[in-house]
C-alpha cells in the first residue's frame, strides 16, 4: 500500500507498506440434487469458518458477525444451472499471501495452500450447514481437485507507467493538474473495494470497504511503462495506485484493458512501418 | 457499464443462456455465468481470429532484449518455441512479465 504523502490520497494510509489484497482460491460446487460423497481435508477446523453466515456453530458472543443466512451466503455466488461460486470474504475462503516475488516452487507450494482454505470451508458448508448435496462441479475444470488452474488474484505488482493514476483522478477528474480524463480508452464504475480480512499480519490497515466513486475514464499511460520501450501492460498490473487497483481490478475493467492493450500494440505496429 | 469487449463478451453469454435476466442468478454480480461457458465464448472469439495463435499448458521461461526487439523463450508441452518481437503485451496475473523486461514497480 502507498502512503498518503506519496499519492496525495486522504485516505490512504500514512505509511507505506508491502500488504497486497487477499486471494480467493475460488471453488465452483455442483448441485447434485442428492448426498454425494467428499473426501474430508486434512486439518479441518470449523472454527476459522463459524460465523461465515448465521448458523449453531457460530459462537454466542460473536453472532454480530455473521450477518447472512447460508442461504444468502450461497447464492451470494449462484451460478446459472445449479452450481455456485464459492469466493466469500466473511470468514470464508479469502486467503492472504503475496506471491509476486516467489519462484515457481514456491508459488505451487502458496497455492496449495491456498487451496486448504477453500476445500474446509466446502466441508464446513457440507458437513456443518447440512449441504452434503453439494461438491465441486465434475464438468468445470479438468483438474484433479475440480478447483480452477488459478486462484483469484486481487492485486499484481503495480508498474512505474508513464502517468499514475490516483483516486483524487477518479473523484475531482477536471481539478487535476493532468487531464487524464481526455486520455481513457477504458471506464469503470465499481467502487474501491479492498479484501483484507485474511490478513493477520503486524500492518493497521484503514478500512477501505466500498469507498464510493463515481464513474471513471481509465488512462492510457497507465499501460505504457515509464522506463522501458515495446512494452504495453495489461491485466492488474497497470500503473495504478493501491487504492485505485481496488476498483479497476474487476474484471469489467480489466477486458478493457486487454483490449486497449491490443488496440495500441496494433497502432504502434502501424506507426512504425512494422 | 457494458464496455467494449466486455459488452461484447457480456452479449455472447445472453445469447448463450437465452436471456439476460438468466445471468442474475446471485447477488455479488449482474453477470453470473458457469467458467466453462465463459472459457467456450472466449476460445470461440480467438478461434475467429486467423492471425492468433493461442498456446495452452504454456509459460513465458525469458524475456531478452536485443536492439530493437525482444526475444522470448516460452515452454510448451512440445517443447520451446521462441519468439521475436518488436512489441510485448504483459497480461500475466501477477506482471511477472513485465518483471523480466525490467520495468519498475510497486506491491
Amino acid at each position: 500500500m502507498d502512503s498518503r504523502y506519496d499519492t496525495g490520497e486522504e485516505i490512504a494510509p500514512e505509511r507505506a507498506n508491502n500488504i497486497i489484497q487477499d486471494l480467493t482460491y475460488v471453488a465452483v460446487l455442483k448441485d447434485y440434487g442428492r448426498e454425494v460423497p467428499m473426501a474430508a481435508p486434512e486439518g479441518y477446523d470449523p472454527s476459522l469458518f463459524a460465523c461465515s453466515c448465521i448458523n449453531p456453530v457460530c459462537p454466542g458472543d460473536e453472532t454480530e458477525k455473521a450477518r447472512w443466512s447460508s442461504e444468502a451466503m450461497l447464492n451470494y455466488g449462484r451460478l446459472p444451472n445449479n452450481k455456485y461460486m464459492i469466493n466469500w470474504p466473511l470468514s470464508g475462503n479469502d486467503y492472504y499471501v503475496n506471491l509476486t516475488e516467489m519462484g515457481t516452487r514456491e508459488r505451487e507450494k502458496a497455492l496449495k495452500d491456498a487451496k486448504q482454505r477453500t476445500l474446509p470451508f466446502v466441508w464446513f458448508i457440507r458437513n456443518e450447514l447440512g449441504y452434503s448435496n453439494l461438491a465441486p462441479a465434475d464438468d468445470e475444470f479438468p483438474t484433479a481437485d475440480s478447483l480452477p488452474f488459478i486462484p483469484y488474484y486481487r492485486e499484481s505488482r503495480r508498474i512505474h507507467g508513464k502517468v499514475r493514476f490516483t483516486l483524487n483522478h477518479i473523484t475531482e477528474p477536471y481539478d487535476q493538474p493532468d487531464k487524464l480524463y481526455r486520455t481513457c480508452p477504458a471506464v469503470g464504475d465499481y467502487p474501491v473495494d479492498h479484501h483484507h480480512s485474511a490478513y493477520t499480519g503486524p500492518a493497521t490497515l484503514p478500512d477501505l470497504s466500498f469507498y464510493p466513486v463515481p464513474s471513471f475514464g481509465l488512462p492510457l499511460g497507465t499501460l505504457i511503462p515509464e522506463e522501458v520501450d515495446g512494452l504495453i501492460v495489461a491485466e492488474k498490473s497497470i500503473s495504478v495506485t493501491n487504492l485505485v487497483n481496488g476498483a479497476t481490478r474487476l474484471r469489467p475493467v480489466v477486458l478493457q484493458i486487454g483490449q486497449a492493450a491490443g488496440r495500441q500494440t496494433w497502432k504502434e505496429l502501424k506507426i512504425s512501418g512494422l | 457499464m457494458p464496455g467494449g469487449i466486455w459488452g461484447e463478451f457480456k452479449n455472447a453469454l445472453t445469447y448463450y443462456y437465452g436471456d439476460e435476466s438468466r445471468l442474475k442468478t446471485g447477488w455479488v454480480s449482474n453477470v453470473m455465468f458457469e467458467p466453462s461457458a465463459g472459457n467456450r465464448i472466449f476460445s470461440e472469439m480467438a478461434a475467429a481470429e486467423p492471425r492468433l495463435t493461442v498456446l495452452r499448458n504454456a509459460r513465458v521461461e525469458q524475456v531478452k532484449r536485443r536492439g530493437e526487439r525482444w526475444l522470448i523463450s516460452v515452454r510448451t508441452t512440445g517443447g520451446m518455441i521462441r519468439y521475436s518481437s518488436p512489441i510485448l503485451i504483459d497480461a500475466t496475473e501477477l506482471g511477472d512479465i513485465s518483471k523480466m523486461c525490467g520495468v519498475k514497480y510497486d506491491v
